[in-house]
C-alpha cells in the first residue's frame, strides 16, 4: 500500500492528531534502550480496543507489518521495527479500569506506567510486583510483551506469575480475552502470550494479580572486599532455606561509578555490594535478617549495614537503583547483557566474563539480581570509535555463550528482539524453535506480527 | 491396523516388560473403552518410536503417568495404545543449592519429595494420591493441592520441559535456571493441556525449602456467612497461610470421623496450615484463635505433626476415584468473593436432590469441588442435570465448572469441560499445527480436542 494512502486509512480510524508520519517526527521511534535501529514508515495511537482492531484488520488486508509499543524503554529491541510497517504506541491506553481490592486483581490497559498501578493500589495495602529498573517509564503491556521482571522477582516470580488474562487483537484484527480474573479449562493461552514479544498479538488489556504489601521489610546492605565471596554469601543465604524478597550485587567497577554520584558511603576498597531484602511477619524478618547478617560475616563482609526506617531504606536502595545511570558517567555508550546462569556458577561465570572485558579491552560494570543469577553485565564502550560497536556486540555474545555453556540462558528478562535472535540455536534444536513456530502460525497464520524478533532469520522464513 | 499387527509392530521397539499381556489391558481401559495395547517405554527413544509409528499408522495414544486422573476429561473418540511412563522413573539432577531439580516424568511425587528430602527441599505442589501420582500426570492435568495458596501451580515452578511430539520429534523448552525469557514459553502450553499436544517425557522445576515446623488450625462454624467471615478475615490478615480449605456436608464428617474431631450437623469447618518459622506459626496460631472466638467459631483445635499431616492427606485424597462406589464430581472456579455463596448453592442443591454431598473450597483462589454420591445408575439424568444447574450457577458468577470424575453413563450425557470461550478457535489450530492426525487423546479436551 502506498504511503499516503495508509496514511489517511489511519487517519480515518484514529484521526489526524494521533498519527505520526513525518520523517523528523518518526525518529523518536526509530529506537529503544538496546543498540538496534529501525524506522517505522508511520505511527499510530489508538485509544480503543475497536481502534486497535481496526488497524490491525487494515495491516492484515495490506500485509503491512505491525510492532506494538508501549514507553520505548525495551532493551531487545523488541519495539524497534526492522522492515517498516506501522508502530502501534500504546501511550493514550493508559487507564487503570478496576481495581478489585477483595479479589486482589486489578484491570489495566496496555500504556499504564508500571509503577502508577502499584501507587493506585497503595491504598488498599497492595502492590503490583514485577518492578523492572525503569518501571518509572516502562508499560505494563510493554512488561507483558517481554515477561520483564525487576528486583523483587526473586520471592514472587516475574511478569507471568502475575497475569491472570489478557484481551488480545489477533493479526486479522479478531478479538479475543484469553485467560480470565478465574480460571477456565482449555490451554493456558495467557501464558503462552505474555513473553511473546508482540509477535502473537497486540494485548490491549491486561488482569493483573495483586499482593498484599508485608508486614515487615528488613533491608540490608552488605559490603564485601571480593565478589566472590559476596557470591558464596549468595549461595549459603539461599542453602540457609531463606528466599529473600530481593538479592541485588554491585560489583567494584559500578561501587566506584556509584559513590561520587550517589555518595552512598562505600568504601574506596570495596569489591563487590550485597543489598538484601526480606520481607514477611516481624518476627520471621527479624529472624533471617539476624541470619542473613551471621552469614555474611561468615562469608567476610567488611561491613553489615541494615535500615533503621524507611528513609534508611531507601538510602540503601538508592546505590542501586542509579547504578544504571551512574555507569552512564563513566563512558559515552554502555551495552547493557541480560545472561542468567544457575546462582551457583556466578562467580565461574564473572571470571570468564573479566577475562572477556580483558581480551577486548572494555571495561564491564555489574550490577545486577544475584539471587536469580540473572547477571547484568555493561560494557562500556564509545560508538564513536571506529569498529567499536562491532566489537562490543562480539564481547557480548561471549559473555552470554559463557552463560549458556554453565547452563543458563541469554536473557532473563529483556527478551530475545532483534539483538539476540542470532543466539537461540545455542540454546534451542531446530526442533525446539520449529516447535515454537507452529505455535505462532497457529496465532498469525503467518502474518508480519513483529516481524523478525525472537527467531533466527533462517528460522523465520520457514513459516 | 489389526490387532496382532499393532503388537507386533510395537514389540519390535519395545522390550518385553514393555508390552502388558495382552489380558491385563481392560484394567487399562478408559470411558469404558479398552486399549489394543498397553505400552510402558523405558527411555524417551522409546517413546519417541511408538509416536512415530503412532502418527504414521493413525493409532490412538492415551498417555498414562500413575493413572489417578484417568477419569477426567470427555470419553475419547478412540483408545487404541496407552502408553504409560512409570518406567521413566529417575531424578535426573538435584542441584540443592539452586533449589532446583530435573527429573523423568514418570516418577511419582512422593518418590520425588523422597529424593529431595535429604536436603529439606520439596516441590510444593501437592495433588491427590502424591504415592501414585506422576509429575508427567501432574503436569498434564495441571493438578494441584490446598499449597496453591501460597506456593501456587505448576506454571509457577515449571523451568524447562522436555516432550515427545506426536510424530515423534523429541522437543525441549525452558531450561534450568530460574528467570528465562529466551522464546515462546511453551512450559505453560504443555501444563494443563492432557497429553493433547505431546506426551511429557522430562521436567525441571524450582523447589521449595521445606517450612520449619507446620501446624493447622481446624475451626468450626454453625453458618456459612461466619466462616467466611473468619477465612476472609484470616486471609486478608498479614498472616500467609500455605492453605486454607473449607468443608462442608459430608466431607466435615468424614474427616471429622477420621481424625476424631467434632463435628458440627450442618456446619461448616476451616483448616487453615501455617509454616515456617516457629515464632512466626505460634503467632498466626494464636491471633487465629482469637479471629475464632471473635467470629463465634463452635469450636477450634490445633494440630500437628502426624495429626496435621493426616487431615491433609484426607482433605487432598477427597477426590480420588472409589472402584467400589463411583462418585461425581465437580470442580467449580469462581471469584474468591464469591466462593462462600457457591458452597452455599451447592449444598442446597445435594439437598433439594437428597444426595449426599459433600463440598471443599479454597476461598483463597476461588475453586470449589462437589462430591456427589451416586445411589442408583438410574440417577444419571438427575445428575446431569444437576451438573448443567450449577455449571449455570458458576458460570453467571463470571466462573466455569468441570467435572473431574464421574462414571461413563454419566459422561455420555455432557460435555465434562464446559462452555466454550472465543479463544477455542486458537486451541484447535494449535492441536492441529501440533498433532495434524489428532492421535493424542483424541476427543478428550476441551471443545472435542
Amino acid at each position: 500500500m502506498e504511503k499516503q494512502r495508509l496514511v489517511r486509512e489511519l487517519v480515518a480510524i484514529v484521526g489526524s492528531k494521533w498519527v505520526i508520519s513525518n520523517p523528523e517526527d518518526l525518529l523518536v521511534f526509530e529506537y529503544d534502550g538496546s543498540v538496534s535501529r529501525g524506522l517505522p514508515d508511520v505511527v499510530a495511537l489508538p485509544s480503543t480496543v475497536d481502534e486497535v482492531s481496526k488497524i490491525m484488520r487494515l495491516a492484515h488486508q495490506e500485509g503491512i507489518p505491525v510492532v506494538p509499543r508501549g514507553s520505548g524503554t525495551g532493551l531487545s529491541g523488541g519495539s524497534v521495527p526492522e522492515s517498516g510497517g506501522i508502530v502501534l504506541a500504546f501511550t493514550r491506553m493508559n487507564h487503570i479500569l478496576e481495581i478489585d481490592p477483595v479479589n486482589r486483581l486489578a484491570v489495566v490497559e496496555p500504556g499504564v506506567v508500571n509503577i502508577d498501578l502499584t501507587s493506585a493500589t497503595s491504598k488498599y495495602s497492595l502492590h503490583y510486583v514485577p518492578d523492572p529498573s525503569s518501571q518509572r517509564a516502562c508499560t505494563i503491556g510493554g512488561n507483558v510483551a517481554e515477561n520483564a521482571g525487576g528486583p523483587h522477582c526473586l520471592a514472587y516470580g516475574v511478569t507471568t506469575n502475575h497475569v491472570l488474562g489478557t484481551e488480545v487483537v489477533l493479526a486479522n484484527g479478531d478479538v479475543v480475552w484469553l485467560g480470565g480474573k478465574t480460571c477456565k479449562p482449555g490451554y493456558d493461552l495467557t501464558g503462552i502470550i505474555v513473553g511473546s514479544e508482540g509477535t502473537l498479538g497486540v494485548v490491549t488489556k491486561i488482569i493483573v494479580r495483586l499482593m498484599p504489601d508485608p508486614e515487615s521489610i528488613e533491608t540490608l546492605l552488605a559490603i564485601f572486599k571480593e565478589m566472590d565471596k559476596a557470591a558464596s554469601a549468595v549461595s549459603a543465604i539461599i542453602a540457609r532455606g531463606i528466599i529473600p524478597a530481593a538479592l541485588e550485587m554491585m560489583d567494584r567497577l559500578t561501587i566506584q561509578a556509584v559513590e561520587p554520584a550517589i555518595h552512598a558511603g562505600y568504601p574506596a576498597e570495596a569489591g563487590a555490594v550485597l543489598l538484601i531484602e526480606v520481607e514477611g511477619l516481624k518476627e520471621e524478618v527479624a529472624e533471617q535478617a539476624n541470619d542473613i547478617e551471621g552469614i555474611c560475616s561468615a562469608e567476610g563482609a567488611m561491613e553489615v549495614r541494615r535500615a533503621k526506617n524507611a528513609l534508611e531504606k531507601e538510602r540503601l536502595w538508592a546505590g542501586r537503583k542509579n547504578a544504571i545511570g551512574a555507569i552512564g558517567r563513566l563512558s559515552p555508550n554502555y551495552y547493557l547483557l541480560d545472561g542468567v546462569v544457575p546462582r551457583t556458577k556466578l562467580v565461574e561465570v564473572m571470571r570468564k566474563m573479566a577475562d572477556t572485558g580483558q581480551r577486548f579491552g572494555f571495561q564491564i560494570c555489574n550490577v545486577f539480581h544475584a539471587g536469580d543469577g540473572n547477571i547484568h553485565p555493561n560494557i562500556l564502550f564509545n560508538t564513536q570509535v571506529h569498529g567499536e560497536t562491532q566489537r562490543v556486540l562480539q564481547a557480548g555474545a561471549e559473555i552470554l555463550k559463557a552463560c549458556v555453556d554453565a547452563g543458563g540462558t541469554i536473557t532473563g528478562e529483556h527478551g530475545v528482539g532483534l539483538e539476540k535472535r542470532e543466539y537461540m540455536p545455542w540454546i534451542f534444536s531446530d526442533e525446539d524453535l520449529e516447535a515454537m513456530v507452529r505455535l505462532r502460525v497457529a496465532f498469525t497464520h503467518g502474518a508480519p506480527l513483529n516481524p523478525g524478533k525472537i527467531f533466527p532469520p533462517r528460522k523465520a522464513r520457514n513459516e | 491396523m489389526s490387532r496382532n499387527d499393532l503388537r507386533n509392530v510395537i514389540g519390535s521397539v519395545l522390550d518385553k516388560e514393555g508390552i502388558l499381556p495382552f489380558e491385563e489391558n481392560t484394567g487399562y481401559a478408559i470411558g469404558e473403552k479398552s486399549p489394543q495395547i498397553v505400552a510402558f517405554p523405558k527411555t524417551v527413544e522409546e517413546v519417541s518410536k511408538l509416536l512415530s509409528l503412532s502418527t504414521q499408522e493413525g493409532v490412538a495414544v492415551i498417555p498414562r503417568g500413575g493413572g489417578t486422573q484417568m477419569g477426567l476429561g470427555n470419553i475419547p473418540r478412540r483408545v487404541d495404545m496407552v502408553v504409560g511412563l512409570s518406567r521413566l522413573s529417575r531424578v535426573l539432577e538435584h542441584h540443592a543449592a539452586d533449589l532446583t531439580v530435573k527429573t523423568e516424568a514418570g516418577i511419582t511425587l512422593g518418590e520425588l519429595d523422597s529424593a529431595l528430602a535429604p536436603a529439606r527441599q520439596f516441590l510444593p505442589l501437592d495433588p491427590m494420591l502424591p504415592e501414585s501420582a506422576t509429575i508427567g500426570g501432574i503436569l498434564a492435568t495441571n493438578a494441584s493441592g490446598p499449597l496453591c495458596l501460597r506456593y501456587g501451580t505448576a506454571r509457577d515452578m515449571l523451568l524447562g520441559i522436555k516432550v515427545v511430539s506426536a510424530s515423534g520429534v523429541v522437543t525441549k523448552a525452558g531450561g534450568r535456571v530460574v528467570k528465562n525469557v529466551a522464546g515462546y514459553d511453551m512450559n505453560k502450553l504443555y501444563i494443563g493441556s492432557l497429553g493433547t499436544l505431546g506426551v511429557i517425557v522430562e521436567a525441571t522445576f524450582k523447589v521449595a525449602p521445606i517450612p520449619r515446623v507446620k501446624a493447622t488450625l481446624y475451626a468450626t462454624f454453625e453458618s456459612i456467612e461466619k466462616a467466611s467471615d473468619y477465612a476472609h478475615r484470616i486471609l486478608h490478615s498479614v498472616f500467609r497461610p500455605l492453605a486454607l480449605e473449607c468443608l462442608a456436608g459430608s466431607t466435615t464428617e468424614s474427616i471429622g470421623l477420621k481424625l476424631g474431631i467434632d463435628i458440627v450437623q450442618k456446619g461448616i469447618a476451616v483448616a487453615a496450615l501455617f509454616g515456617g518459622v516457629p515464632s512466626v506459626v505460634e503467632r498466626e496460631l494464636q491471633e487465629s484463635q482469637d479471629i475464632c472466638q471473635r467470629t463465634g467459631a463452635v469450636s477450634f483445635v490445633t494440630l500437628r505433626g502426624e495429626a496435621n499431616d493426616n487431615i491433609w492427606g484426607e482433605i487432598r485424597g477427597l477426590g480420588r476415584d472409589d472402584k467400589e462406589s463411583p462418585r461425581l464430581v465437580t470442580m467449580a472456579n469462581v471469584l474468591p468473593s464469591d466462593a462462600f455463596q457457591l458452597v452455599g448453592t451447592t449444598q442446597a442443591l445435594g439437598e433439594e436432590l437428597g444426595l449426599t454431598t459433600g463440598v471443599v473450597a479454597a476461598p483463597g483462589s476461588g475453586t470449589v469441588r462437589g462430591f456427589w454420591e451416586i445411589r442408583r445408575p438410574e440417577n444419571m439424568d438427575m445428575l446431569a442435570s444437576l451438573i448443567m444447574k450449577l455449571r449455570g450457577l458458576a458460570v453467571d458468577l463470571k466462573g466455569s465448572l468441570v467435572v473431574e470424575s464421574c462414571p461413563t453413563s454419566l459422561k455420555e450425557k455432557l460435555d465434562v469441560w464446559g462452555a466454550e470461550g472465543a479463544d477455542l478457535a486458537i486451541m484447535r489450530r494449535i492441536k492441529e499445527q501440533f498433532d495434524p492426525k489428532g492421535i493424542l487423546n483424541p476427543g478428550r479436551f476441551v471443545g472435542g480436542i
